[in-house]
């Protein structure tokens, strides 16, 4: 816990740093009219404040340090990375693919691939998937969600 | 030789029927890009209208939403679609002058595209709260002229038309105002109800729903409405005043010409109906039916007006 | 006039077939978009207000009304079940709701949403009937100074709010506070932090951050694990809430519509601030507090009665003044000026039938509410059957398209996905995500109302403390915060944070 919390407070200093730097790109203002600076440099500031004394605070302790390991099992992070990379791919693949292919794409690879479960189940759950949604979304809603190049 | 030329003539006035006659449009839907959120004055307008559009063109027509940056999200948009004539957008006058200049990473100038109709505007009137020191614009001059920059007034947005108005004003008569920014016309509403702020410069339809609240000083309107029939005009008042803020729907400008004078002639045809104009004026608006030569005048002339209030208040600050 | 007349006026109109008929319409509606997350009531009133014009404007308000408060119920739905809110007031209903369910007591906790909601509504309504005009003038009072002491006393509440440390609480919160600083300044027009993207303009997208913070986030710490050996195995038994529940419920339910139907009156995110206020009372007043957030009824009762009381509250402003207090009721307010009714003091007497309508229509909607959803709640928890390795394809699927379906921005899934890795990374480091949310809904309100207070009062701080309301809201802060310092409470903190960090104060 205690180098989960440094890292975070360096973490949250930074963002706190950028703020309050970014704040004098744009007017701060006086008192009598505030300007867009005004909230990011304060609040800035504060956050800075705040991480510094999480900092202090994460060293004061004296207890033995405990570092929990990051991920719960080995091939933990695989599968993570893998979800994240999918998602930016979906939004990647939806406007040239279409809605209804990109979504069946990625259903099936995240069926298919993080849990492993067998081509099959994958495959039906991909098609019905990507034909429910396309049903709900685009012909019941209304909602106008890309067709891709092939027109649906 | 000269039966020639005749001839041609003849033939040549003969075919222009032919011409007008082989305009094959509108064979789809017309759609129409509203900047703004559902319920606001330019959706009101747009649905008052889709009933009669719909009859004149024998097409439906659709309103889409496309909220987002005060307007500049949809105009951007509809700077770049196909300029078929499908496709259509609202406006307000004077946001599609004032934004390209004073927004950064814009991706339309006012230029791109040719207004088909200004269907209607709200004059934008003074109004102070109740039990203020002032009841007419005269005293109200007097009163912020004797405390200058005291007197709180709010409009919407910088940069806008409640904003320029309020310039104009201070220029017109010397007095320093305090402009407050309201983010929408609700919180001011409520601001000025519960005397929180001592003025606003705002749109007719807002006086309207709230004379009871509030004193409306003047209105920037041609002649007096019938919604507000104690409210004297800025010209009664002997000021050369007309702020507004006017709507109607736009095309691309590189739509072809026949297509856009068909609309043209859709819109004119609605908005010269009674039953429209009446609707408008209940509400509070002030319907108008002016076409594709006469909206252009008016946002050039207003393009004018603006520039020439930017010079004096030196508001054009080098881009941030 | 006699309050009983005007209801059997009210009667009257919603007897009608053709009104009983879009009311349910509306309901159906609302609860439908409401339980997809990401759409909510903005998007299914545009979407049926086309079919409006041609009805007359009773049954037009009447429908519009029934989408709004269904989708505030549906909302919960998602929140419960797989931890996504549907909309920023049932956040706080995935803190313990989202616990029930993985219990096995999805059930109960759904049903006593359902009947908090509908006890809420009722209440809120009897408060419509009853007190709207003078209410309207309370709300009148609420300037600029008053707003910003108010959310300061937000801040406070969020202090509460904090089972673990306060200070990274605080942290997540003034991040939160930067955040909604990006985008469009409203007041001077400058961009701040928008790196030339339209999108950015109106600012970071609440939707896509809930949806990152909590749908995404919460999928890929799922999905860390080895095989979900699954969440709900066991039997749910019992789908509605029992004897037990019923009584811890009950004071929950009743403080939180009381509560939230006076924060509805006010213009601003109402449902979020009562759910958000309702939670940490609720924490307060409770005999165990440390048990909040692990799945306490309480923690679902109060919320869900809040944000559905503070709908009802939300129409007062609408009648008595034609002020809309959020998006939802300006399209209403829309729609009466189509319809060409004159918004303003003089709805209730000029159209008393149309107000009275209305009044009773909500009686009759969140009656159909209740009766629609109870046997829908063991449909729903079928859905936590379904194998975890094909059911989160599927919410991550739900996540996309209601992101993308607000703006049809692929922006906003980047900002999406953004603030999942954000999420994911927060819950590793024990940092907690509604401060955060809380910030980026109050935020812009927070400034702006501290801007234009020093505006108005010309750059004198002063003015938080002449306005009468402001002090008091003020006093309240300082005396909430100066009672942590009291020993015996401080204690109690202290024994709380120990139990849910383990090490650390």
């Amino acid at each position: 816990m205690k180098s989960y919390n440094s890292i975070a407070a360096i973490f949250f200093l930074l963002i706190g740093i950028f703020f309050s730097l970014y704040a004098r790109t744009v007017e701060i203002g006086a008192l009598t009219e505030p300007g867009p600076g005004f909230l990011p440099l304060w609040a800035g500031l504060t956050l800075v404040a705040m991480s510094i004394i999480l900092f202090l605070k994460s060293y004061a302790r004296k207890a033995g340090t405990f570092r929990a390991s990051f991920f719960p099992q080995p091939d933990s992070w695989k599968r993570v990375l893998a979800v994240f990379l999918s998602l930016i791919v979906y939004n990647l693949l939806l406007t040239p693919l279409g809605f209804t292919i990109t979504t069946f794409l990625f259903l099936i690879f995240l069926v298919k691939f993080i849990f492993p479960q067998t081509w099959k189940r994958s495959l039906v759950v991909g098609v019905l998937g990507s034909i429910f949604a396309r049903l709900l979304f685009i012909n019941f809603l209304e909602t106008q969600l890309p067709r891709g190049l092939l027109g649906f | 030789m000269k039966n020639l030329k005749w001839i041609f003539a003849v033939l040549a006035i003969l075919s222009l029927p032919l011409n007008v006659v082989a305009l094959d449009f509108p064979k789809g839907s017309i759609n129409y890009m509203n900047p703004f959120n559902p319920g606001g004055e330019v959706d009101i307008a747009a649905r008052a209208m889709q009933p009669y559009l719909e009859k004149n063109l024998g097409v439906p027509f659709v309103i889409n939403y496309f909220p987002g940056a005060g307007g500049a999200l949809c105009w951007s948009k509809l700077a770049a679609v196909k300029p078929d004539g499908y496709t259509v957008g609202g406006f307000s006058i004077p946001h599609i002058i004032l934004q390209p200049m004073f927004m950064k990473d814009i991706a339309f100038k006012t230029d791109d595209f040719v207004i088909l109709a200004i269907v209607e505007y709200t004059p934008i009137g003074l109004a102070v709260k109740k039990g203020f020191k002032a009841s007419t614009v005269k005293e109200f001059i007097d009163y912020a002229k004797a405390n200058p920059g005291t007197v709180s007034c709010g409009g919407v947005g910088k940069f806008s038309g409640h904003h320029f108005a309020t310039l104009q004003f201070m220029k017109m008569t010397g007095v320093k105002l305090n402009y407050v920014t309201f983010t929408g016309t609700a919180p001011m509403q409520t601001a000025l109800m519960g005397g929180h702020i001592d003025a606003v410069f705002s749109n007719s339809t807002m006086m309207v729903s709230s004379k009871e609240e509030i004193k409306v000083l003047a209105i920037g309107a041609e002649k007096r409405m019938a919604q507000l029939s104690d409210v004297p005009t800025f010209k009664e008042l002997g000021m050369e005043f007309y702020p507004r803020i006017a709507r109607g729907a736009m095309a691309p400008k590189t739509v072809p010409r026949d297509i856009m004078k068909r609309l043209e002639s859709a819109f004119l045809d609605t908005t010269s109906k009674p039953e429209f104009k009446a609707k408008m004026e209940q509400a509070g608006f002030v319907p108008q039916v002016w076409g594709i030569a006469e909206s252009q005048k008016y946002l050039e002339s207003e393009a004018k007006l603006l520039n020439k209030l930017i010079q004096d208040f030196d508001l054009l600050q080098p881009a941030k | 006039m006699d309050i009983l007349s005007h209801m059997a006026l009210g009667a009257q109109v919603i007897l009608q077939p053709i009104n009983l008929l879009f009311c349910f319409l509306g309901v159906l509606m609302g609860t439908l978009v409401g339980v997809l997350p990401g759409l909510g009531p903005t998007a299914a009133i545009a979407l049926l207000l086309p079919n409006t014009f041609h009805v007359p404007p009773v049954t037009a308000i009447i429908m519009l009304a029934g989408i709004y408060y269904g989708a505030m119920y549906g909302g919960s739905t998602t929140s419960i079940l797989v931890n996504i809110p549907g909309e920023a007031a049932s956040v706080i209903t995935c803190l313990d709701g989202y616990q029930m369910a993985l219990k096995g007591r999805a059930g109960p906790a759904l049903g006593i949403a359902a009947f908090g909601s509908f006890i809420a509504g009722t209440i809120s309504i009897i408060g419509l009937m009853l007190v709207a005009p003078p209410l309207a003038k309370f709300a009148l009072a609420f300037g600029p100074p008053e707003y910003f002491s108010l959310m300061l006393l937000g801040i406070i509440i969020l202090i509460y709010l904090a089972s673990g440390s306060i200070l990274k609480a605080l942290m997540m919160f003034v991040f939160g506070l930067l955040i909604s600083t990006i985008g469009m300044d409203t007041i001077s027009g400058t961009q701040r932090l928008t790196f030339g993207l339209l999108e950015l303009c109106d600012g970071v997208g609440l939707i896509p951050a809930i949806m990152g913070l909590f749908g995404v986030a919460e999928v890929i710490a799922n999905v860390e694990q080895a095989i979900r050996t699954d969440v709900v195995t066991s039997k749910v038994k019992n789908l509605l809430p029992n004897l037990r529940d019923w009584k811890d419920s009950f004071w929950p339910i009743i403080r939180g519509s009381v509560l939230g139907f006076f924060i509805g009156i006010l213009p601003g995110p109402a449902p979020v601030i009562s759910s958000f206020s309702s939670y940490a009372i609720e924490k307060k007043l409770s005999k165990h507090p440390e048990k909040f957030g692990t799945g306490v009824i309480e923690g679902v009762a109060g919320p869900e009665s809040a944000n559905n009381a503070a709908t009802g509250g939300a129409f007062i402003p609408l009648f008595t003044l034609g002020i809309p207090v959020n998006s939802v009721i300006a399209i209403l307010l829309g729609a009466f000026m189509i319809h060409g009714i004159q918004p303003g003091p003089m709805i209730i007497t000029k159209h008393a039938d149309l107000f009275w309508g209305t009044v009773m229509s909500m009686y009759l909607g969140n009656a159909m509410l209740l009766i629609l959803n109870l046997p829908l709640i063991g449909l729903w928890v079928q859905v936590l059957k379904v194998p975890y390795p094909i059911l989160f394809p599927l919410i991550l699927l739900f996540c996309l398209v209601g992101v993308y379906s607000l703006n049809y921005s692929l922006v906003e899934i980047a900002l999406m996905i953004g603030f999942g890795v954000f999420g994911y990374l927060a819950r590793k480091f024990q940092f907690e995500m509604a401060p955060l949310v809380l910030a980026i809904v109050i935020g812009p309100m927070m400034e702006n109302n501290l801007r234009l207070s020093l505006v108005i009062s010309q750059g004198d701080p002063m003015i938080f403390i002449t306005h009468p309301i402001s002090a008091a809201f003020i006093f309240v802060m300082l005396a909430l915060l100066i009672s942590p310092l009291v020993p015996w409470i401080g204690k109690k903190r202290k024994r709380l944070q120990e139990k849910v960090e383990g090490e650390e104060v």
